[in-house]
């Protein structure tokens, strides 16, 4: 097949101010995709800031040099365009679609946002409110819950991954207005920053229009570290579960901390965790723990590897009767995949998948700006794809049977479970 | 875009084929003309089981072979349960689409129904509606709904009472899957990128000698007109107060549906059209305006989608701590009454068009929005819809938007529901670390509110 992603197709420039660009002209529907990121965070809150992050990039949308919340509202739905921005953990994700028609305007708009933000103090507080509420309502949901507990047994304090980006009810609270442009001051900065389009423009007069209104955006100052220290090794169970009232199911989480996207095993603990709990309906984890045993509606694995090791872990959706056997056939199931080499049947079929599936992903003008989002961040190569089902057809069962026995042990996890349980584990 | 090419087998099986030749990519879809709306009280939540028992085997294709093909050939499939239908798609490189042509004509008229794959299916959606109940909003919504309509099926969720998903027997789901599942209730959308000259061949080819069946009973039950508001108070367990109000709606081919689009967008904005889509933020219309500006909630929602029959309007809302109910429920009394009493303004009518053409361009980027959006609007109205519906919005007037408001939003038309929770802040955990997933807006609940009825495998 022509892939949309390779070398020739794409237009890749770093700007003066060190802004990178990457274009994908695609004719054939009149909108434009957008995905810019910026390499910045949540793991730059302290303790006592957990949350600045999340709360300093919601609120630069509340108010520009340019436009109130509510003039910027009224644009977009005036336009039909759409413009999100949030922060992660690692990174600040920007996105948005529009007309082709309306790129000028999305690209003044954006820059307005990421540049001249204005924080203003009645705005934010509606928006401290907002997200004070959310974090209630989370704290009553089983599946958030039981993530969240996860990730605190799995990290140790200090650890970005002890916590989600999102901060808590105490340290949002007392976030401060100046803590917050501090934040965007220290850490919004073009060479910090990506900006993928895909659509139907020229390259070249997508460029040109880029850099006008971003080019004169400047950073100052050294460039700040971006570093996600590995989690120690498990040396034990850890367990933790939580009650929450009115509940019918449980979720839980079990795992491990897993491994950075560039580290050399990844491509084999992808394979394997695709064989493990994902292809087709969860893998082997849907065949056995919800299939065959009936347990679970959901059961599935997921390695997050990002540029940190987040979890290797399995999810699942449990009726509380059953939650002692659905464990025991996860850690059935985790127990034969670091024991036995995967068949060769089960290898070829995820690596059909893996290679044969990539037309579909890059069907859409989201597909590719994703795609292309993720191969910039990893500094995969504009010829990954062209790489990609190579490296995917020489994963051996042999490797990931050395992946899984590196990454997984059946005596050393974590578990978290949220729901109708008693809380006394 | 290339026209829909419509043709319609002896059997009574209806094809609709739209080339798309973008991506070395097609899609390729079954629906069903039975969802919820087909069953009677004993049986709920029987269509949903009968498309979980479409992956578990014929003859020829064994329990999860489905699946393996799919995965080896690079595709995905998957299928969804509605009021109004079932569908099922895969979508892969065009090279490969036979594949979908083989798994469908097999399963439309082969599957086995093992007594033994029912029983372990039931336990798997007992917990698929278990899940739903740690909703608290679910709770509430399955209530409403139930008060709203006291005969029609729309009375209940799509996922069942699970009481009736105990008990149900393998004789009853087979016998629903014989009823329905023949050529002659079914629709096939193509989308992607094939000649449609060869693809109808192949149709021909594979589904052509399916013999026609007995025409599916008609759902002729009519809800009788409300004649009272009604009223759902329910307190449990919960993290705050939610507010859900909902409307008798007009039916997608009622000549009242596209003013109420309009006024549906002029309140909240226009939703997304596509499968995978996302509407306008809407957090310049009046209900945001209204609710989430002024502080009284942390999210605002105006439920309004294609339905066969007249369905509901649902007007839900998420308290900000602290906020009492009757203050949202006044708020959003007064924005309904506000758009009864005085035409929208040239420029709110202005905004909608725009988002819907935008919502337009959108869903036609992929082959699988394209065969999302043919199928469902075929379903409920005609896919002959997808060429007209801009032009239908356009001719609305701002008079017709003020009228559909002064008809449905009465008193006897609504029924209002109230989530109050029962233990003030949920329990805290052992050492009562916090955190949330994102923080919602009115747009994520908007979408969420929208797949609510497809419930997926």
């Amino acid at each position: 097949m022509t892939l949309p992603i390779t070398p020739e197709a794409i237009t890749r420039v770093t700007l003066d101010n060190g802004l990178t660009i990457l274009v994908k002209d695609n004719p054939s529907n009149a909108s434009v995709t957008m995905r810019g990121r910026i390499r910045a965070g949540g793991l730059y809150d302290a303790e006592k800031t957990l949350g600045l992050a999340s709360l300093a990039t919601a609120a630069l949308i509340r108010g520009t040099r340019k436009r109130t919340f509510q003039k910027l509202n009224a644009e977009l739905d005036r336009t039909g365009m759409s413009f999100g921005i949030g922060a992660g953990m690692e990174t600040i994700s920007f996105s948005g679609k529009c007309l082709v028609e309306d790129f000028d305007r999305w690209l003044d708009l954006a820059s307005d946002v990421i540049l001249h933000p204005t924080f203003p103090r009645i705005e934010v507080e509606k928006l401290r409110a907002e997200i004070l509420a959310d974090l209630k309502e989370a704290e009553d949901d089983t599946g958030h819950v039981a993530r969240r507990e996860f990730r605190m047994l799995l990290y140790p304090k200090g650890h970005p991954y002890h916590h989600f980006s999102d901060g808590k009810l105490e340290t949002v609270k007392r976030l401060t207005l100046t803590q917050m442009q501090d934040f965007h001051a220290r850490y919004f900065r073009p060479d910090l920053t990506t900006l993928v389009v895909v659509g139907d423009l020229r390259a070249p007069a997508a460029i040109a229009k880029i850099e006008r209104a971003l080019g004169k955006w400047k950073a100052t100052g050294a460039r700040p570290s971006h570093h996600i220290p590995d989690a120690p090794a498990r040396t034990q169970i850890a367990r933790r579960d939580s009650p929450l009232a009115g509940k019918t199911q449980v979720d839980l989480a079990l795992g491990y901390p897993g491994i950075r996207r560039n580290n050399p095993d990844y491509y084999a603990l992808a394979v394997g965790d695709l064989i493990f709990g994902r292809l087709g309906l969860y893998g082997r984890l849907g065949a056995n723990v919800r299939d065959k045993l009936g347990l679970a509606y959901y059961v599935y694995s997921s390695v997050d590897a990002n540029l940190g090791a987040g979890p290797w872990a399995v999810y699942a959706g449990v009726n509380p009767k059953n939650i002692e056997r659905a464990i025991e056939g996860i850690l059935a199931e985790i127990q034969r995949l670091r024991s036995e080499p995967v068949t060769q049947d089960e290898l070829s079929e995820a690596q059909d998948f893996m290679t044969g599936s990539l037309a579909i992903g890059l069907e859409t003008n989201d597909g590719v700006a994703s795609t292309l989002s993720a191969i910039e961040l990893h500094g995969l190569g504009l010829d990954y794809l062209q790489r990609y089902p190579q490296i995917i057809r020489g994963i051996t069962a042999e490797q990931i049977l050395a992946a899984a026995y590196k990454y997984a042990q059946v005596d050393h996890y974590a578990l978290s479970i949220a729901g109708p349980v008693d809380g006394k584990a | 875009m290339t026209e829909i090419i419509e043709a319609n087998l002896e059997n009574g099986l209806k094809v609709l084929l739209k080339p798309v030749r973008t991506a070395p990519v097609a899609t390729f879809w079954v629906w069903y003309r039975v969802g919820s709306r087909n069953e009677v009280p004993g049986i709920t939540g029987i269509s949903h089981w009968v498309e979980h028992m479409m992956f578990k085997g014929t003859p020829t294709l064994n329990k999860g072979e489905i699946m393996h093909l799919i995965n080896r050939n690079g595709g995905v499939d998957n299928a969804f349960t509605s009021t109004d239908f079932t569908a099922y798609f895969e979508t892969l490189p065009s090279d490969r689409v036979d594949l979908a042509l083989r798994i469908e004509s097999d399963r439309m008229v082969n599957a086995l129904f093992d007594p033994e794959e029912v029983a372990s299916e039931r336990t798997v959606i007992i917990s698929e509606r278990e899940g739903a109940e740690n909703e608290p909003r679910f709770w509430l919504g399955e209530d409403v709904q139930a008060a709203a309509f006291k005969v029609h099926p729309y009375h209940h969720d799509t996922i069942g009472w699970k009481q009736d998903l105990q008990v149900m027997t393998r004789d009853q789901l087979y016998h629903h899957y014989l009823t329905y599942y023949v050529p002659n209730n079914a629709i096939i959308v193509a989308a992607g990128d094939f000649d449609a000259d060869e693809m109808l061949k192949k149709i021909k080819e594979k589904f052509g000698a399916i013999p026609r069946g007995a025409a599916p009973p008609a759902m002729q039950t009519v809800e009788p007109l409300q004649e009272a508001e009604r009223r759902i108070l329910m307190r449990r367990p919960g993290p705050t107060h939610y507010f859900h109000a909902a409307y008798h709606a007009p039916k997608a081919t009622d000549p009242d549906f596209f003013p109420m689009f309009v006024l549906a967008g002029v309140l909240d904005g226009v939703g997304g059209m596509s499968f995978s889509g996302h509407g306008s933020p809407g957090r310049s219309a009046r209900l945001y305006r209204a609710l989430v500006e002024t502080e009284l909630a942390t999210g605002v929602d105006f439920g309004f989608r294609e339905t066969l029959d007249p369905g509901l309007i649902d007007v839900t809302a998420t308290a900000r701590p602290g906020v009492p109910l009757e203050k949202i429920e006044r708020a959003i009394f007064a924005e309904l009454d506000k758009i009864a009493n005085k035409p929208i303004t040239d420029a709110e009518f202005a905004n909608v068009i725009k988002q819907a053409k935008v919502q337009f361009v959108y869903a036609t980027d992929g082959v699988m929005n394209v065969g999302y959006i043919l199928g469902q609007m075929e379903i409920v109205a005609s896919y002959k819809n997808y060429a007209t519906f801009l032009d239908n919005l356009q001719r609305v007037t701002k008079a017709d938007v003020q009228r559909v408001a002064q008809k449905y939003f009465v008193e006897t038309n609504r029924t209002v529901g109230w989530f109050i929770p029962t233990n003030g802040a949920p329990r805290k955990n052992a050492n009562g670390a916090k955190g949330t997933k994102g923080t919602k807006n009115a747009k994520g609940a908007k979408d969420a509110k929208r797949a609510k009825k497809v419930v997926r495998r």
